[in-house]
């Protein structure tokens, strides 16, 4: 049961069986009312709150000796963030690590959803800094639950029609509000509008947690969620198309970019590192192949 | 109370927790927890299971008269029995689950409120079997369209009773049906029943 770093000894999972089962029975009224805030008790974490500790909460309720964990930050396994969240989870579990997607039984991710769709016995556990979509509408708790009560969302709708006045869009460039199941508006996290289409009808279960705001939601598979958007301004998503991996030759995916100074010239790569190296390592087993057959 | 082979408070948990919200997530479908009851005695062993993995000194629970019910659960996880209307998680027995009237148990049990939704009650219901009734169909989120379920009627008929209450959504009750053996189905509040017929 005791897990060991550096000495010292932990629980399995790092939180004690309380804080679990708190989290836990957020998680399953989360699960209930998709889209739904449910409040609970964040734990302090020997990390700072807004580093992921809302995702950690619940990768450590969720998560068995069994299980294989991938982590990412921003699409990328290998970030200072990504790497310290799997290094912590794993010291205290020893459960397996991937960067392998489609290998993964949780996925906890900061800001994007993988490239990979992810199946139905897969779990995305999305870090979350602001998950109030109604915060910009009133500063107060009591106010913004209130409201939630009421399915009252004018103040959201004027604040995207403001913004297309002032901007020329109506859009986030990301943690666009979705409208989960016909009920709740829902921050879905800050990933790019790329990926919100993906929360859509998903097979895969997502459940979201706000360390710093005590706050869990979810989504189950198989639920709408749609993007809030005017019916003459219909949602879009970041334009990809032009863009190739300089990597791996991917399309058609999400790109980060690169841009160098003295050159002037722009490259992309995928966003996705772990659907980047698969892609790789399929085709250089392919050449591989190729040069022995 | 516990076999041989004890019930872990931690694995054991993590994997009754995890077969609960796979359940719940995916309505309709039949998972199991076999492997985790079988540590625990009992005809009851599956309620006890969901009570370990859910209950402590911060829940109340009600049993609805089963007296030795309510004093294993309080004594294996803390959890303070309650009356219906004050209690966070019910536990039927298989006679009180063919017994009970639904409609008056699901009417005094809470709801949550419109702003705090989640302040509402579960109920763990005791069935001989999850199939071998009549068929319906079960659709909302967490379903692909809809999903054909055979639910004998000792379990339906509270699905039934829930839907003619009517609640205004978010408020709600959610249903777990288990076996002895340790099956179990989730049918979240938002999740609509039909018949076939």
């Amino acid at each position: 049961m005791k897990e060991t770093i550096n000495g010292s000894e932990y629980n399995f999972a790092f939180l004690d069986e309380g804080s679990k089962r708190e989290i836990r029975r957020a998680i399953l009224h989360a699960i209930a009312v998709p889209g739904y805030q449910v409040p609970f008790g964040s734990r302090e974490l020997p990390i700072g709150r807004g580093w992921g500790t809302g995702g950690i909460q619940l990768t450590m309720s969720l998560i068995g000796p069994d299980d294989i964990l991938k982590v990412i930050d921003q699409g990328n396994d290998d970030s200072v963030n990504a790497v310290s969240i799997k290094r912590l989870i794993s010291a205290t579990t020893g459960v397996k690590t991937t960067t392998d997607a489609a290998e993964a039984d949780i996925i906890q991710s900061r800001h994007r959803v993988p490239e990979e769709p992810l199946r139905e016995d897969q779990v995305l556990v999305l870090q979350v800094p602001t998950p109030e979509p109604l915060r910009s509408v009133d500063a107060h708790e009591a106010v913004t639950r209130q409201l939630h009560a009421d399915a009252e969302y004018t103040g959201i709708w004027v604040n995207l029609f403001e913004q297309l006045l002032t901007r020329g869009s109506p859009f986030r460039g990301a943690d666009h509000p979705v409208m989960t199941d016909g009920r709740y508006v829902m921050n879905p996290s800050p990933i790019p509008r790329y990926d919100n289409p993906k929360l859509n009808q998903a097979q895969c279960l997502f459940l979201f947690g706000a360390g710093r705001e005590k706050k869990i939601y979810a989504v189950p598979p198989y639920t709408d969620v749609k993007s809030l958007a005017f019916e003459d301004y219909p949602f879009r998503q970041e334009d990809m198309s032009g863009r190739k991996c300089r990597l791996c030759g991917a399309e058609n995916v999400y790109f980060d970019e690169m841009f160098d100074s003295q050159t002037g010239e722009r490259f992309y790569q995928c966003s996705d590192t772990g659907y980047c190296l698969k892609r790789r390592e399929a085709q250089e087993s392919k050449e591989g192949d190729k040069a022995h057959g | 109370m516990f076999k041989e082979n004890p019930f872990d408070p931690v694995f054991d948990c993590q994997q009754v927790f995890k077969t609960l919200m796979n359940a719940l997530a995916r309505p309709g479908t039949i998972v199991s927890m076999e492997k985790n009851v079988e540590k625990l005695e009992g005809e009851n062993a599956a309620l006890l299971a969901a009570g370990l993995a859910l209950l402590d000194n911060w829940r109340r629970f009600c049993v609805c008269g089963d007296p030795q019910l309510e004093k294993e659960l309080r004594e294996l996880t803390y959890g303070v029995p309650d009356v219906l209307s004050e209690a966070d998680y019910l536990f039927l027995t298989k006679e009180q689950t063919a017994g009970l009237s639904c409609r008056e148990i699901l009417e005094e049990a809470k709801a949550g409120t419109l702003a705090e939704p989640h302040k509402s009650a579960t109920l763990f219901l005791m069935l001989d079997a999850l199939t071998g009734g009549e068929p319906c169909t079960l659709s909302g989120p967490g379903i692909n369209g809809n999903i054909q379920i055979s639910l004998p009627q000792e379990g339906r008929r509270w699905i039934e009773a829930r839907q003619q209450i009517g609640y205004e959504f978010p408020c709600g009750i959610e249903l777990y049906f288990l076996t002895p053996q340790g099956e179990l189905m989730g049918v979240p509040r938002k999740i609509k029943l039909k018949g076939n017929n």
